[in-house]
C-alpha cells in the first residue's frame, strides 16, 4: 500500500479489518524503500477507516515502523483514532510503547512536517504527568504556542479557547523491560505476575548497576501487582541488596502483603537489609528513609581515563543539549572551552546537576550542570506556576530525558546502539564530585547569558 | 479530465446481454431450472464461466463439475440467478487491468466471495428476499467502471493520489459530477436489472441508511476489501462510506462469516 508523503510526513491509510494476514501488505518492502529514499520526518498509520484491529496486525506494523524509525530517524506511530481505539492500543502494549499516538491527522502536522502553525494555539492535557510534559515539549520544540492544563478541570474550562486540543495523544519512547520510573531521585521498579527464577533474566542488571554509578542510592520495588514471590525471587532481591551494600544502596519493597510471601521468606528479605513498606505512599511519607541518599566516596581501584570512542560522541551530546536548551529558553548559548580534565565547576554557584549513564556500544557517564535560574527557565513549561523543590527536580529530570532521547536517536543514525539510565538529579556539586566518573573526562563549558553551563563526559 | 461525454461513450460501448442469457433468466424467474439450463447450453462462454466459478475452492466441491444441468442443480435457484447476474459483469471485464494491479481471476474471486458471504449474512439475519440476494452481484461493477474510465489518465491519477488521500469516487465526482454508483446504476438499467436491486445498493451506501442489512453490507465490503490480494491490488480504500459500527455489530459480523476460524 503506497503511503501519501506530504510536508515531510508519510501516512498509510489502510481500511476495514487489520490482522496478521493483511498487515504484511500495508507496509511492504517496496514502501519501505520509498520512505527510506525520502526520509520523511514522520511515518504514521492512519486508523480512521479501520473498523477492527488485533494485536498481531498492529504488532507487525509497529515492527515495520520501528525499522523505519531506525533507518530514517523518523517520528513514528498511529493517528486518527477514537477514544476506544486509543485505550485499546495502550492496553495492548501495557503502555510500553515505542511508537506515538496522535489523535488526528491535523494534530500530527503539529508534531512533524513542514506545515506552519504560527498563529494557532494548542492546549495539552494527559492523565499521566510525564506524558503531558512530553507532548508539550515536543510542541514547544516546534515553536508552537502551548498551554499545559494543570488538571482536568482547567482543561475542560479552557479548551474551548484553543485551536487544537491535545487530549488522547501519547509520545512513545524506548522503555525499559521492567517498568521503571523515578520519583525524588528514587528508582521505582514495578513488578507484575510471579517473582521467581525468571526475574534474573528479565531484570536489566546493567541498567541497575549503571544507575548506581550515576548516584542513585535507593531502589524501590513496587510489588502491589505481584501475585506471589518464591525463594528464587527472594534470593535474587537479597543478592541485589547485598551487592549494593558497598555503595550504600538501599533496596525497598512496597506492597508485599502476607498472601504473597511466606513468613520465613519475608524474614530472609529483612535479614538481607531490605526495607519493607505497606505501599508506595507509606514509603514516601517516611522522610527519614528517603533522605538517606548521600553518596559514599567510592573506593578508587583504578582510575578510568576517557577514551577516543567516548570523546567522539561529544558533538552529538553538545548538539542535542544546546538545541533543547535554546528551544526551551530562547536564549543563545556561547561555547567557552572544551578540555580533558577532572570535573571543575565554581562551587559557589547555585547549581542543578543531572547525571546519566550511557551504555551498550558506548560506556559513558554524561553530566549536565546548569545554574538553577537557567534550569528553572528550561523547566518552566514542565512545572505548575507554584512548584515544590521535588516538582522542580522531577521537571529537570524530564528535561534531561528529552536530551537523552535525542542523544540515543542521533547515535542510532551513526549505527551506535545505546541505552541511557534515568537521570540522577543533584543540587549539591560536592555530592557529584564524590562520583568516580568525575575524576577524568572531557569538559565542555558554555555561557548562557553570563551564567555557566557545563557538560562533562567520562568513561563509565 | 473525465467528461460527461466520455462517460456516455463508455456506457454506449457496453455490450447488451445475449438473448440466450435473457431467456435463461426468464426461466429462472419462473423457477424452471431444467428449461433454464437447456437454454443456457447455447451460450458456450456462459457455460465456461459458470464452470470456472462453481469449481472455485470456496464452493467446496471435490470433483470438477462441467455439466450445466448439474451446475444449476447444485447451486440452486438463488445462487444460479446471482451468478447469471455476475456473468453480466464478465461481459465488460477488461482484458488487462491497468489502473489497478488486478486480474480477472482476482475479480472473479471477489465476486464469488461476496456472493457466499452475503448469503451467510442474509441467512443469519433471517432475511429472504431475492432482490437483496442479487444486489451483491452489481457492486463489483464499480471496480470495472473505475478501471475503464481512469485508464487513459492513470498516470495523473496516480500522482494525484500519491499526494492526497482522495478516493477514486471523489476524483470522478469532482471531474464529471457523477459517482461510480451513478454509472453502475446506468449499466444496471441498460441490462434490465430489477430497479429494487440497484435502489438497495444506493441506499446502503448513503449516510442516512439505517437498515440492518445495509450496515452488514458495508461491513462485508470493508472485510473483503481488507484481504491481502485486494490491498496488494491498490483497492483497499476503494469504497468510501460511513464506518460507524458498534462492537456488538462487529462481533456478530465476525461470527457470521466465521472470521476467527
Amino acid at each position: 500500500m503506497k503511503p501519501i508523503i506530504k510536508n515531510s510526513v508519510a501516512i498509510f491509510y489502510p481500511s476495514g479489518f487489520l490482522d496478521g494476514s493483511n498487515a504484511l501488505e500495508i507496509i511492504t518492502s517496496a514502501d519501505e524503500s520509498e520512505i527510506i529514499s525520502k526520509r520523511p520526518e514522520a511515518v504514521f498509520v492512519s486508523l480512521k477507516k479501520i473498523i477492527f484491529f488485533n494485536k498481531k496486525g498492529i504488532s507487525y506494523l509497529v515492527e515495520r515502523l520501528i525499522f523505519l524509525k531506525d533507518e530514517c530517524n523518523s517520528f513514528i506511530g498511529f493517528c486518527d483514532y477514537d477514544d476506544k481505539k486509543y485505550r485499546s492500543l495502550l492496553d495492548m502494549f501495557n503502555k510500553n510503547v515505542e511508537f506515538s499516538l496522535i489523535e488526528s491527522e491535523d494534530m500530527l502536522f503539529l508534531f512533524a512536517g513542514t506545515k506552519k502553525f504560527d498563529s494557532k494555539t494548542v492546549i495539552v492535557y494527559a492523565d499521566e504527568h510525564s506524558q503531558k510534559n512530553q507532548l508539550s515539549m515536543a510542541l514547544i520544540e516546534r515553536k508552537i504556542n502551548v498551554k499545559i492544563a494543570q488538571d482536568e478541570d482547567e482543561f475542560k474550562k479552557e479548551r474551548k479557547n484553543f485551536d487544537f486540543i491535545i487530549r488522547n495523544s501519547y509520545i512513545g519512547s524506548i522503555q525499559k523491560r521492567v517498568c521503571v520510573f523515578i520519583k525524588n531521585n528514587i528508582i521505582i521498579y514495578t513488578l507484575k505476575g510471579f517473582v521467581d527464577s525468571s526475574m534474573s533474566d528479565s531484570f536489566d542488571r546493567q541498567y541497575h548497576n549503571n544507575s548506581i554509578k550515576v548516584g542513585f542510592r535507593i531502589f524501590c520495588f513496587d510489588v502491589s501487582e505481584v501475585s506471589s514471590i518464591n525463594i528464587h525471587g527472594v534470593n535474587f532481591l537479597s543478592k541485589l541488596s547485598i551487592d549494593g551494600a558497598e555503595f550504600g544502596v538501599s533496596i525497598v519493597i512496597c506492597g508485599l502483603t502476607s498472601n504473597k510471601i511466606t513468613e520465613i521468606l519475608r524474614q530472609d528479605l529483612e535479614d538481607a537489609g531490605i526495607l519493607l513498606y505497606e505501599d508506595l505512599n507509606s514509603f514516601f511519607s517516611d522522610k527519614e528513609a528517603i533522605n538517606q541518599t548521600s553518596i559514599e566516596v567510592q573506593k578508587v581501584t583504578k582510575k578510568v581515563h576517557i577514551d577516543k570512542k567516548t570523546v567522539s560522541i561529544l558533538p552529538d551530546i553538545i548538539d542535542a543539549t544546546i538545541h533543547t536548551i535554546e528551544v526551551l529558553s530562547d536564549k543563545k548559548i556561547v561555547k567557552k572551552s572544551i578540555q580533558i580534565q577532572n570535573l571543575k565547576v565554581n562551587e559557589k554557584n547555585d547549581l542543578l546537576v543531572s547525571v546519566v549513564a550511557i551504555y551498550d556500544d558506548i560506556d559513558a557517564i554524561f553530566i549536565l550542570i546548569m545554574d538553577k535560574k537557567d534550569a528553572k527557565e528550561v523547566c518552566k513549561i514542565l512545572m505548575p506556576k507554584e512548584f515544590s523543590k521535588e516538582e522542580f527536580f522531577d521537571a529537570f529530570g524530564e528535561f534531561s530525558n528529552v536530551i537523552n532521547e535525542k542523544i540515543i536517536q542521533a547515535l542510532k543514525t551513526k549505527h551506535i546502539k545505546t541505552e541511557v539510565t534515568m537521570p540522577r538529579i543533584f543540587d549539591k556539586i560536592s555530592e557529584v564530585k564524590k562520583l568516580e566518573c568525575t575524576k577524568h573526562g572531557v569538559q565542555a563549558d558554555f555561557n548562557i547569558k553570563d551564567r555557566d553551563m557545563t557538560l562533562f563526559l567520562s568513561n563509565n | 479530465m473525465i467528461t460527461k461525454n466520455e462517460i456516455d461513450r463508455y456506457l454506449d460501448s457496453i455490450p447488451s446481454v445475449s438473448k440466450t442469457i435473457k431467456s435463461t433468466l426468464l426461466y429462472l424467474d419462473k423457477s424452471d431450472m431444467i428449461k433454464a439450463a437447456n437454454v443456457a447450453k447455447e451460450d458456450r462462454a456462459f457455460i465456461e464461466y459458470m464452470s470456472k466459478i462453481v469449481n472455485k475452492p470456496i464452493f467446496g466441491f471435490r470433483n470438477d463439475i462441467k455439466n450445466i444441468n448439474q451446475i444449476f442443480g447444485i447451486l440452486g435457484l438463488a445462487r444460479t440467478r446471482g451468478l447469471v447476474y455476475s456473468y453480466y459483469l464478465h461481459l465488460i471485464l477488461p482484458k488487462e487491468w491497468e489502473v489497478f494491479r488486478f486480474s480477472n481471476k482476482k475479480f472473479q474471486d471477489l465476486q464469488v466471495n461476496l456472493i457466499i458471504e452475503w448469503e451467510k449474512i442474509l441467512s443469519a439475519l433471517g432475511i429472504k428476499n431475492s432482490d437483496l440476494e442479487q444486489s451483491i452481484t452489481l457492486i463489483p461493477a464499480s471496480l470495472i467502471v473505475c478501471e475503464m474510465l481512469f485508464r487513459d489518465i492513470k498516470d495523473t491519477i496516480s500522482i494525484l493520489r500519491k499526494r492526497n488521500h482522495i478516493s477514486y469516487d471523489e476524483i470522478l465526482y469532482r471531474m464529471s459530477g457523477y459517482s461510480l454508483l451513478d454509472i453502475v446504476g446506468q449499466i444496471a438499467k441498460k441490462w434490465g436489472f430489477d430497479d429494487a436491486i440497484f435502489l438497495f445498493i444506493k441506499e446502503a451506501f448513503s449516510n442516512s441508511c439505517v437498515r440492518e442489512e445495509s450496515l452488514y453490507l458495508r461491513l462485508l465490503l470493508s472485510y473483503e476489501m481488507s484481504k491481502p490480494y485486494i490491498i496488494n491490488s491498490g483497492l483497499n480504500d476503494f469504497f468510501d462510506f460511513k464506518l460507524d459500527f458498534t462492537e456488538d455489530e462487529i462481533i456478530k459480523f465476525k461470527k457470521i462469516i466465521d472470521m476467527e476460524k
